[in-house]
């Protein structure tokens, strides 16, 4: 374990230093910058690292020295442009509010402890992940890390004995790349840096999803999302599994808090580029990142105009060009999912069982993601009732985020509806992913239209606390535009 | 009604909520970790990865050439729901190695039985058009590929 956390170093101090490059100076305390920095950097560094580490073997210089000499030779630049910028931090103090803040702090601590310890027991009974961890994405890995003579088999179209269902060689490979990344690096394919991974990844969205929220509204409400978040027990039970669905949920969370961020700080370059660097990994880690990819750019078209699309196209177009590589040249094969003839499409469409047997399953996924006592959306209503919700005009401003989420529901409804697996088969193997990659990035957007919880006592000049904490939160919510 | 009344109640009622959500989160992720123990303690190794690869397929393993195609026997056809878990446990312990059924793939200088029970096996492989270099326990076996 300990060479597999090594290995992932380099990965997270190269994240991190492109995330203080790209993300304008917070006035924040220092443990939220740095917890949002942290947590992001986290998605970014394995995600470049992955794509580092598939374009050397595509140029057949994959071996350890290469890859530690071109990481090295990353992580340099980044840290010079970064002494270089001399960021001038805003260190503030936190905004007035919530005098319970430390029965939130105590709370969220003793659940993200029954996580890890959750995520422990998991690993020890499953130390190499479950169905899809050693079917698909870690028997891929083993191909990429076993050098020039194996890595194609990671795609190619007679793996798995072309079973349906087991073979997918169009599959992005940004899980299998960073895991085949550590195994070349630590010289072994000892489950540990999978299972590394999978915590990594599931710790950076609870993480990203908490800090960012702290960020933008306040503390309290980054505590009290991790709180949902860790009893959401789709996402915990999922976390250990080494699929890469967390991974996407991780980069879908990301690209939607940097657009929130960048919307509220009017748009500023770095942001943006965070944005689509973000989504493009999302692309690079599974194909519903393609259509999320798609759908968060028009998004950002439309909210922050032309410029705005071009500098998130502009961060997209590595991980992009790097499917695109992959899916045009390399693969060999195709998933076998999709009908033959628009004949059959259309059947398939026009068939009302199927509809209602897709939005049952879905119903049935959203109710199962928690027990019915604790179930998110049941604390997410209290919440809502107890704290109150935002004007109507705050909503319409921040509901566009959920746009392309539920676009890629609607995507993945779709493909529901023309598959030619067995409907109930494909909806059992997988809807219960689908809805945890965009759950951390749906509570996000939640809980910016629930009101922040502020402080009982009443202010000594006789305005409420309330107001005068929501005052200061927006003082805080503003960004430096400048780019860096 | 004047604000001094109506606030405190409001950020009473705040309060109440806000805890009674951090308490059943809580709760909630206590309930989650007491399931995964249970999980732990009833489902060890559910589809048979471990024991293929620290048992049943590492002395295989160091066998057979570190790449390139091996060929797959196996008692269990795919067709049964054992034999998909079968086949996949096999390639995930000996990738990178690509495993393929020797009925799509008889060109394989190797190939390894994978058998459920005691058969022949040596019969097994010759009408694959293979022969039995060895029998390596727990239903593995190793063979190459006959000489014409």
């Amino acid at each position: 374990m300990t060479a597999a956390v090594l290995a992932i170093l380099p990965a997270i101090a190269l994240g991190w230093m492109i995330v203080r490059l790209l993300l304008p100076p917070i006035a924040r305390p220092a443990w939220i910058r740095g917890l949002f920095e942290i947590s992001l950097g986290i998605g970014v560094g394995l995600g470049l690292t992955s794509c580092f580490y598939f374009v050397l073997r595509w140029a057949g210089a994959g071996g350890r020295g290469t890859v530690l000499a071109v990481e090295a030779a990353a992580l340099a630049g980044a840290a010079w442009l970064l002494v270089r910028a001399r960021r001038k931090e805003q260190d503030d103090s936190p905004p007035p509010g919530f005098s319970w803040t430390w029965a939130l702090r105590t709370a969220a601590a003793v659940a993200l402890i029954l996580f890890v310890l959750g995520l422990g027991e998991s690993i020890a009974a499953s130390p190499h992940g479950e169905w899809d961890a050693w079917s698909i994405w870690n028997v891929k890995a083993k191909f990429l890390a076993g050098g020039a003579e194996t890595w194609r088999d990671a795609f190619a179209a007679d793996a798995a004995a072309k079973m349906f269902g087991a073979s997918h060689p169009g599959y992005p490979l940004l899980l299998s790349a960073s895991v085949a990344r550590l195994w070349t690096l630590t010289g072994d394919t000892s489950p540990e840096a999978p299972a590394a991974l999978s915590v990594l990844f599931a710790l950076a969205t609870a993480g990203l999803l908490a800090g960012a929220l702290a960020f933008l509204r306040a503390e309290p409400v980054g505590l009290l999302s991790v709180l949902v978040l860790l009893a959401t027990g789709g996402f915990t039970s999922q976390a250990s599994f080494q699929y890469a669905d967390i991974p996407l949920s991780l980069y879908i969370l990301a690209t939607v808090a940097l657009l929130a961020s960048a919307a509220a700080a009017n748009w500023p370059a770095g942001l943006l580029v965070l944005a689509g660097l973000c989504a493009g990994f999302a692309a690079w880690t599974k194909n519903e990142g393609l259509p999320f990819l798609l759908l968060a750019t028009l998004v950002v078209l439309w909210r922050g105009r032309a410029r705005s699309a071009a500098w998130m196209a502009a961060g997209a177009a590595p991980a992009v060009l790097l499917v695109a590589g992959l899916k045009l040249f390399l693969v060999r094969g195709a998933e076998a999912m999709f009908p033959r003839t628009a004949a059959e499409t259309f059947a398939k469409l026009a068939d009302p069982s199927r509809w209602l047997h897709i939005a049952a399953s879905f119903a049935r996924n959203v109710w199962e993601l928690a027990v019915w006592w604790a179930h998110p959306i049941l604390l997410l209503a209290a919440l809502a009732v107890t704290l109150g919700v935002v004007t109507k005009k705050e909503a319409v401003s921040r509901l566009w985020l959920a746009l392309p989420l539920a676009g890629l529901l609607a995507a993945d409804f779709a493909i529901y509806l023309v598959t030619t697996a067995d409907l109930t088969w494909h909806l059992g193997t997988s809807m219960s992913r689908l809805v945890v990659q965009v759950w951390p990035a749906t509570l996000f957007v939640a809980f910016l239209l629930i009101r922040p919880p502020v402080s009982l006592a009443p202010s000594p000049a006789g305005a409420p606390a309330a107001r005068r904490g929501a005052a200061r939160d927006r003082r805080h919510r503003k960004l430096s535009a400048e780019p860096q | 009604m004047s604000r001094k009344t109506t606030l405190p109640a409001a950020g009473a009622r705040a309060l109440v909520g806000v805890l009674a959500v951090a308490a059943l989160a809580v709760l909630a992720s206590l309930n989650s970790y007491q399931g995964t123990v249970e999980d732990r303690r009833r489902l060890p190794d559910r589809y048979g990865v471990e024991s293929s690869l620290e048992q049943r397929f590492a002395s295989v393993s160091v066998r057979l050439p570190a790449s390139g195609a091996v060929g797959y026997l196996s008692d269990v056809p795919f067709s049964d729901p054992a034999g998909t878990p079968a086949f996949l446990a096999a390639q995930y312990a000996l990738a990178p190695r690509l495993l393929v059924p020797v009925d799509t793939h008889g060109a394989a200088e190797w190939a390894v039985g994978n058998f459920s029970r005691p058969s022949d096996f040596a019969a097994a492989g010759a009408r694959a058009g293979y022969t039995m270099t060895a029998q390596m326990g727990n239903g593995v076996v190793l063979y190459r590929k006959a000489k014409p």
